[in-house]
């Protein structure tokens, strides 16, 4: 299978990545936090090194890096625990249902009321239309770092820049940018949401919020954490605060494993390798003339690498279905993303995704242009 | 003598294990054994100092110490 689905998740994992799980789950399947025996102890020091190596990766506190078990919930934690009464939120129009939904929610709840800033291939326009939208009871921003459908990278630190000038919150999800693209505390975001499994090459159920020092965010769960157990309050430290219940000891130890991998690698390395990849398909995509591309030529640094096409008037699962029968896996659909569908005028039909990873070959994708000729 | 100093977290703990490691001092991350009646299960220290710059040098770095026991 020539596999071109790694915006869904990464595979194949790294070597080491499975190699630590399999240790973890052999040696370390103790509950970190909770025991005072040995075991228990060295256990949650494995755990530790992994928050210290996501610290050195995005620049937050160790203590300050919460596991979760994806990116959703830590978005739906960082958000739903960011927002008060009457507070106006703004979103970018490309999100991920993981933060339009949440949103959505609570604005149907009668809680917040949010606004949808519209991407632009102009970054600058991008952060004045976030400007425009900032009222006087606008409490939080929440963008991805990149369109997990079209790729289309946000200008993350300048929208961090006018979030810090103006005393507003900003979460960032970097579902698809960490791991190919760096983000952190450096970039002014207060809270940094990330999944696992997907840039960091980690194993899937492994996510992370990393919360910025004095940024206080209410629970939206609750219960044991090993510490204050008198308390029937939710711990005010971190990460206990946002930690309840048994952790996923394999999966985050697997997690570091991948960020070693990342570092080994060079963030800049592996975008490099993989933009590559996208820059080729898409000039050899421009030649096939039944190919539809929504985005201009995918330059460095405003987009991940991440290309999104239809094929004829095919709809985008037929020609996922038939890419899947020679052999190709790609997503098709709408990418739990209609509003970047609606943006791009393909909410009708959705989109096929193509997403290398640091282990795809230059040969696949040229068996994927190959095939896609041949469709 | 021995410094038994309670820092609640088991990530507290490391942290100032960590921490105290960096300084020269040789901490053990011990589960509290009689946790204070409000406070519940939590994490200490046990450390061997001459004095109790270990327990300075956490609160210095921000790691909330809950009590001090001296053994």
């Amino acid at each position: 299978m020539i596999y071109l689905d790694n915006s869904a998740t990464t595979n194949p994992k790294p070597y080491n990545v499975l190699a630590a799980s399999g240790y973890a789950m052999k040696n370390f399947s103790f509950n970190s936090g909770r025991g005072g025996y040995g075991k228990s102890v060295l256990t949650a020091e494995r755990i530790y090194d992994v928050r210290e190596k996501i610290s050195l990766l995005t620049a937050y506190p160790a203590e300050n890096v919460a596991f979760t078990p994806n990116c959703t919930l830590a978005l739906n934690m960082a958000i739903k625990g960011s927002v008060r009464q009457g507070d106006h939120v703004i979103i970018s129009s490309l999100e991920h249902n993981a933060v339009s939904r949440p949103v959505d929610a609570l604005a149907q709840r009668g809680i917040i009321t949010y606004d949808i800033a519209q991407y632009s291939e102009d970054s600058e326009q991008t952060v004045n239309n976030f400007k425009s939208l900032i009222k006087k009871n606008t409490s939080l921003i929440v963008c991805m770092q990149a369109s997990n459908v079209f790729g289309c990278v946000f200008p993350i630190r300048d929208i961090g820049k006018l979030c810090s000038e103006r005393g507003i919150r900003f979460i960032v999800d970097a579902a698809q940018g960490l791991g190919v693209l760096s983000a952190g505390a450096d970039d002014n975001i207060d809270v940094l949401c990330a999944p696992g499994h997907k840039g960091l090459y980690g194993p899937m159920g492994t996510g992370f919020m990393a919360v910025g020092d004095g940024i206080s965010i209410e629970t939206i769960i609750e219960g044991g954490t090993g510490s204050s157990s008198m308390n029937l309050e939710q711990p005010d430290f971190l990460p206990d605060r946002f930690e309840s219940g048994t952790l996923n000891n394999s999966g985050i130890i697997g997690l570091g494993a991948g960020v070693d991998f990342v570092k080994s690698k060079g963030i800049a390395n592996i975008y490099q390798h993989e933009l590559c990849l996208v820059q080729m398909l898409y000039k050899e995509m421009m030649k096939n003339d039944k190919v539809i591309l929504y985005t201009p030529f995918p330059e460095k640094g405003l987009y991940a690498p991440i290309l999104s096409f239809n094929y004829s008037d095919y709809g985008s699962e037929k020609t996922a279905d038939l890419l899947a029968g020679k052999g190709i896996a790609v997503r098709a659909g709408l990418h739990c993303a209609p509003l970047a569908h609606g943006s791009f005028g393909t909410a009708e039909r959705g989109t096929v995704r193509i997403s290398p990873s640091v282990f795809t070959k230059h040969g696949e994708c040229e068996n994927f242009l190959n095939s896609l000729k041949k469709l | 003598m021995n410094l038994y100093i309670k820092v609640g977290s088991i990530t507290n703990a490391q942290r100032g294990q960590r921490l105290l490691r960096s300084k020269g001092y040789k901490p053990q991350i011990k589960k509290v054994e009689n946790p204070d009646k409000t406070e519940g299960c939590g994490y200490a220290l046990e450390v061997t100092a001459s004095d109790k710059l270990p327990v300075e040098i956490l609160e210095k770095n921000k790691i909330s110490v809950r009590g001090v026991d001296v053994l």
